[in-house]
């Protein structure tokens, strides 16, 4: 787990996903936006993120990997009313479609250009009247 | 115009000295074919005042060092600017989905050339591969526009660059020789492995197919001889005596100076032995001979020599005559013609005798003999030195065949040496079948070999007989 958050009070993304590259090149990508997140790559983990951070206001899924504990990841983020949007690799699209049904905001295949998630992210975490 | 050698001699002879200076140069051709190694030897060559610049991204700095060892290639001087993939991004499971390649890994790249290439400051860049740079590009246009930015780049930083390109069926690299200044294409084929220039802006360069060896020394490139510019000099075609009285009176002489004389006719007529006689006079009386044979064993050659009272040992004694067996496989035909073509000039030679022309075609990795015998034996007739082509024909009585291999149009001279069968002998005759610079007797003589060397009778073949 990476974490570069040192104030539980300020807004973080989530980022819950297995692959170390994918985990490598979006730390690289918030690095360079200074964008505070945490990392994680497990429901376990999840939960203790969600209890420390609870300004948590985006999250960020990766599919890959997670197997079955997807929809329990998807469930544990709507009942702590964290906006995610999930990542899928093209070939699990279909199977992926049903994280809209658990709360997921968009479904978006990878790769995605890295303007785009800046710019969803952005968007999320823009505070009402900012 | 200033240029740079490329550290491969040949390649510098074909490209009439060497790359010319600020331009960029694409070295195509299939994996395994030795771009990465030319390379090391274009950054070898840099003098102590040419920073060399090797950009790589295929193999590892320390992988690159040790291959340029093993061929004795010397690049402690190279600066490496390694952007293959570490071993984590295999052990730490580094690969990656969620963005595009292009995205992710272009801009450290450049970033790093950039960098280096201003810290170095390189007078000779290699580049090694841009093939791998095309994954990396969303579509043609982009990996054409960042390919010529580069080149551009370093060639505003005062960089000549060699770049290489894995080119296959699968995956065309055409595109790449319309950026670059001039392109080197290393190829396999029928005769071997082989460099072909196919653009060289700005300057001549020798066309065609040239042999070419990647082996434990490295690249060497052998130009295709060409026939360099006639020169007539005072004692060209002059008239020299083969050593066989009878023969120089039908030969109204004897042989000219720097022509081409093929001897040809079935297996054991004589010809290595006529061969042997014109050898040892020309020896004696008009200067270096170099016998280069393809089949026979010099001890035999000297051996028959010797039995039929044809002097070698004198003219061999005295440094001007030398004889060479050519082992199987030894030489390609380019590389061959470039040492008999060295020798000839290192020994002032006068005379080359090739026995035999099949030999010659079997020993040198069966390259096309018509090509390269032509290439070879004008080269040297142009440079008055006179060549002597033992030629087998398969017939081997009553079929007066020149050659199958139809080389006789590059003959000067044709001596045919044939069996006649007459009243149930078989004789043997000898008939001059061509001579372009001057009359001769057109009949054929019989002849015998021995007791001593070869006896022409004057008696002309019977009529009527085969």
């Amino acid at each position: 787990m990476t974490s570069l958050c040192n104030s539980p009070e300020k807004d973080v993304v989530l980022l819950i996903m297995k692959s170390p590259g994918n985990r490598k090149v979006i730390t690289h990508l918030f690095d360079d936006q200074q964008l505070d997140f945490v990392a994680i790559d497990n429901e376990t983990a999840l939960a203790t993120q969600l209890q420390q951070h609870r300004l948590a206001r985006f999250a960020l899924v990766d599919v890959a990997g997670l197997g079955q504990s997807i929809w329990r990841i998807c469930e544990r983020l709507r009942q702590a009313s964290v906006p995610f949007v999930v990542l899928s690799p093209p070939q699990a699209m279909e199977a992926s479609s049903n994280t809209l049904t658990y709360g997921a905001l968009s479904l978006l295949q990878k790769p995605i250009p890295q303007a785009v998630l800046l710019k969803l992210i952005g968007s999320t975490l823009q505070k009402p009247g900012d | 115009m200033d240029r740079l050698s490329t550290g491969v001699t040949g390649l510098d002879t074909i490209l009439n000295g060497g790359l010319i200076s600020g331009c960029a140069y694409l070295i195509r051709g299939e994996p395994g074919q030795g771009k990465t190694t030319l390379g090391l030897h274009f950054l070898e060559a840099a003098s102590a005042d040419e920073p060399a610049l090797f950009i790589g991204f295929q193999e590892s700095d320390k992988q690159l060092k040790a291959n340029a060892a093993s061929i004795d290639v010397d690049v402690s001087h190279v600066t490496f600017l390694d952007l293959s993939p570490d071993e984590k991004f295999f052990t730490d499971q580094e690969k990656y989905d969620v963005f595009s390649a292009a995205e992710v890994e272009s801009t450290p790249l450049s970033g790093s050339i950039v960098e280096t290439v201003n810290r170095v400051k390189p007078v000779r860049v290699f580049v090694d591969s841009l093939t791998q740079l095309r994954f990396l590009a969303a579509d043609v246009f982009q990996y054409r526009k960042e390919v010529l930015s580069m080149l551009n780049f370093l060639k505003s930083c005062g960089a000549t660059i060699l770049f290489s390109s894995e080119h296959s069926a699968a995956m065309p690299d055409d595109d790449l020789q319309f950026l670059a200044d001039g392109v080197i294409w290393l190829s396999s084929g029928e005769l071997g492995q082989i460099l072909t220039v196919k653009k060289m802006r700005g300057s001549d360069f020798w066309r065609g197919e040239h042999q070419m060896r990647n082996g434990g020394a490295g690249l060497e490139v052998f130009p295709r001889p060409v026939p360099p510019k006639e020169e007539i000099t005072e004692n060209r075609f002059k008239t020299i005596a083969t050593g066989v009285d009878k023969l120089d009176d039908i030969l109204n002489g004897g042989l000219e100076s720097g022509t081409i004389t093929m001897v040809t006719g079935p297996s054991g007529v004589g010809k290595s032995t006529l061969a042997s006689c014109i050898a040892a006079h020309s020896a004696k009386t008009f200067g270096y001979v170099s016998v280069y044979l393809f089949e026979e064993e010099v001890s035999s050659f000297e051996f028959r020599s010797k039995s039929l009272a044809i002097d070698l040992d004198t003219p061999r004694n005295k440094g001007q005559l030398n004889i060479e067996q050519v082992e199987p496989l030894r030489y390609l035909a380019d590389e061959f013609a470039v040492k008999v073509r060295q020798e000839v000039i290192e020994n002032d030679a006068k005379l080359v005798v090739f026995d035999s022309t099949a030999g010659f075609e079997l020993t040198l990795a069966n390259s096309s003999i018509k090509e390269r015998l032509h290439a070879l034996a004008k080269s040297l007739s142009r440079l008055n030195v006179s060549v002597l082509l033992v030629n087998e024909t398969a017939s081997l009585s009553g079929n007066d065949t020149i050659s199958e291999k139809k080389i006789s149009y590059l003959a000067d001279n044709v001596i045919l040496m044939n069996y006649v069968q007459n009243d149930g002998l078989r004789n043997q005759v000898i008939h001059v079948m061509k001579k372009r610079l001057s009359d001769y007797d057109r009949r054929p003589y019989l002849y015998k070999i021995g007791p001593k060397s070869i006896n022409i009778l004057d008696i002309h073949r019977p009529t009527g007989t085969r």
